[in-house]
């Protein structure tokens, strides 16, 4: 019943996924109709609309999916790994970390010279913060210290951002870097893409495997050891698939939020809270969810200057305050 | 020998926590580990799954534990942990599937059907399968997580307090299914607090104190007046009966 359940689940969120990314492709500052859209895909010569097409709209589509994908899918493997609901991709500092990668290369101008610099810092720090966290945790790792030192990181990571606002060079670059920061999908190219694959590949190969440790990991830590479950090998997965996919996204979109707390907390009723079973469908619904938020920044428009990662915080946030009430009344 | 402990020694830190402990675990055997708070009841139980780590020889049949994967540990040994603390809304029949996925197994094989209709009897589990773990009592949680580890079908279960919060009617039946698991030729090492419960039960007592074993034997050699008293620091009254003995404290020294 439930492996009936799940594949229904399944599907559904694939097919809306795709119907978004359908739209995503057809939308933007010149709409395109589907036949059009089909023919420029079909069309082996240079035209405007195929260039549109292959130059903007498909890596941003692309992107979207991929970026909430990743996040909903780190969202639900951390939430399983630290057995807290409240659990989400920023909690262990990669994001921030590589905010501030990206920060250093603005800041520094570098990014003039070498376009691809950003994610490349972006992603260095990211790295370096997800090395630095079971240094700082400890050998064994408990959830305790895992989730203090990805706070330490994160703090720090912001501190040395907000000093890069403060000592900015000048108000244009402070602006750029304000800019980046709120998260967007705006003029990715495929080349953003390429840089990140290997990363995020890797990142949801680790995160994909954690489904039958986490599954035993409701029991407590030492039944799950007891269970056969490395609990070294499970956080090295997770911390490192997280630092992986979601440093990669981060890198190229900048900070996006939300998402990898909430498509979790969606999705757990649906496959009875069971930790395993949630992977694949938050993956699915990440991807859903921030395509559809980047469809809504289109629809404002480019004169609204609307950012991606503003619009799913305000969503997100009253969202979130409804599932916390939701919550406190089945307790009462 | 299912399990051996030669010179068995553990720290917390700078304090010695176990010391020299030696111990066997045959096949059909029931261990009852007693002593009071702090005694290094749970500490033996988490060195020899090898949550914690300690010096001396384990080992699990011939292997030692350093040697044994956590893989391979999960079909030597099933642990019930103190904590009884499940994070997420899973149902008493997910439960216990946990138990069996864990040894590889499939939950849509008939064979496994047959297992969970078995544990989920056997622990009267009935009314509360398809309950919600985190809705149920207290004892129905222990319960149910001993059929999870029941569902390992390893030969040793290891499970710390297994009575703590359970009523009277489910102790006895707790003990029966020890029991009925010993006939089947499984192990176990309980520890437990109360002596009476603990003499009938065991076939094998082990008395710690201070991360010593201070005896070991059948439950008449190891529960006497002298014993109870130099190492709880209270009287016992002992009745010696056909079903056992019913040894109660009676008063602090």
């Amino acid at each position: 019943m439930k492996y009936t359940s799940d594949a229904v689940l399944i599907w559904a969120l694939s097919i809306i996924t795709a119907t978004l990314f359908l739209a995503s492709l057809m939308l933007g500052a010149a709409d395109l109709s589907l036949p059009q859209l089909i023919n420029a895909a079909l069309s082996t010569q240079d035209t405007p609309v195929s260039t549109v097409l292959w130059e903007i709209r498909v890596p941003r589509a692309l992107l979207g999916v991929i970026t909430g994908a990743t996040l909903g899918l780190s969202g639900a493997v951390l939430q399983g790994l630290l057995r807290n609901p409240l659990a989400e991709p920023g909690l262990i500092g990669v994001s921030s970390s590589a905010s501030l990668g990206a920060v250093i290369a603005i800041y520094t101008g570098i990014t003039l010279t070498m376009p691809f610099a950003l994610p490349i810092f972006a992603l260095a720090s990211a790295g370096i913060a997800a090395a630095l966290l079971p240094l700082l945790a400890g050998g064994r790792g408990q959830t305790l210290t895992l989730i203090l030192a990805g706070v330490a990181i994160s703090s720090i990571a912001t501190a040395l951002t907000s000093l890069a606002l403060n000592l900015s060079p000048n108000p244009f670059a402070a602006m750029e870097i304000v800019f980046w920061m709120l998260g967007s999908l705006n003029d990715r190219s495929m080349q953003h893409l390429y840089i990140i694959a290997p990363f995020i590949m890797v990142g949801w190969g680790l995160l994909f495997v954690t489904g039958k440790g986490l599954n035993a990991l409701s029991l407590g830590e030492e039944t799950a050891h007891t269970m056969g479950v490395s609990l070294p090998t499970l956080r090295f997965c997770a911390i490192a698939g997280t630092a992986a996919s979601v440093g990669a996204v981060t890198a190229v979109t900048g900070t996006i939020g939300f998402i990898g707390l909430i498509v979790p907390h969606l999705l757990r009723k649906m496959v009875d809270d069971e930790p395993a079973r949630l992977l694949l469908p938050s993956a699915l619904a990440g991807a859903c969810l921030l395509t559809l938020a980047d469809i809504a920044v289109k629809l404002f428009g480019p004169q609204s200057n609307l950012k991606l990662g503003v619009l799913t915080a305000l969503v997100g946030a009253p969202f979130f305050l409804w599932l916390i009430l939701k919550q406190r009344r089945a307790l009462i | 020998m299912l399990l051996q402990l030669n010179n068995v020694s553990a720290n917390y830190g700078q304090r010695q926590v176990l010391s020299s402990i030696n111990l066997e675990i045959g096949r059909g055997e029931i261990v009852g580990l007693i002593g009071p708070n702090g005694s290094g009841k749970s500490t033996l139980m988490k060195a020899l799954v090898g949550l914690i780590p300690s010096c001396g020889e384990i080992s699990y049949g011939r292997q030692p534990l350093s040697s044994i994967s956590v893989k391979q540990l999960s079909r030597h040994v099933a642990y019930v942990a103190q904590e009884r603390d499940v994070a997420w809304d899973l149902t008493v029949e997910r439960v216990l599937a946990l138990g069996c996925e864990a040894v590889g197994g499939s939950v849509r094989t008939p064979k496994y059907k047959e297992q969970r209709k078995q544990i989920i009897k056997s622990l009267s589990l009935e009314t509360i399968r398809k309950s919600s773990i985190l809705q149920v009592s207290g004892g129905e949680k222990t319960r149910a997580l001993l059929g999870r580890a029941l569902m390992q079908k390893t030969p040793l279960i290891v499970a710390d307090e297994p009575t703590a919060g359970l009523d009277p009617e489910h102790q006895l039946e707790l003990s029966e299914i020890f029991q009925n698991l010993r006939e089947q030729g499984t192990s176990m090492l309980v520890s437990l607090h109360d002596w009476t419960y603990a003499a009938r039960l065991c076939t094998t007592l082990v008395m710690l104190k201070d991360g010593k074993v201070v005896a070991c034997g059948t439950p008449e050699q190891v529960l006497t007046q002298e014993r109870v008293q130099d190492v709880y620091r209270v009287s016992a009254q002992i009745v010696k009966t056909e079903q056992g003995p019913i040894i109660t404290p009676a008063a602090r020294l």
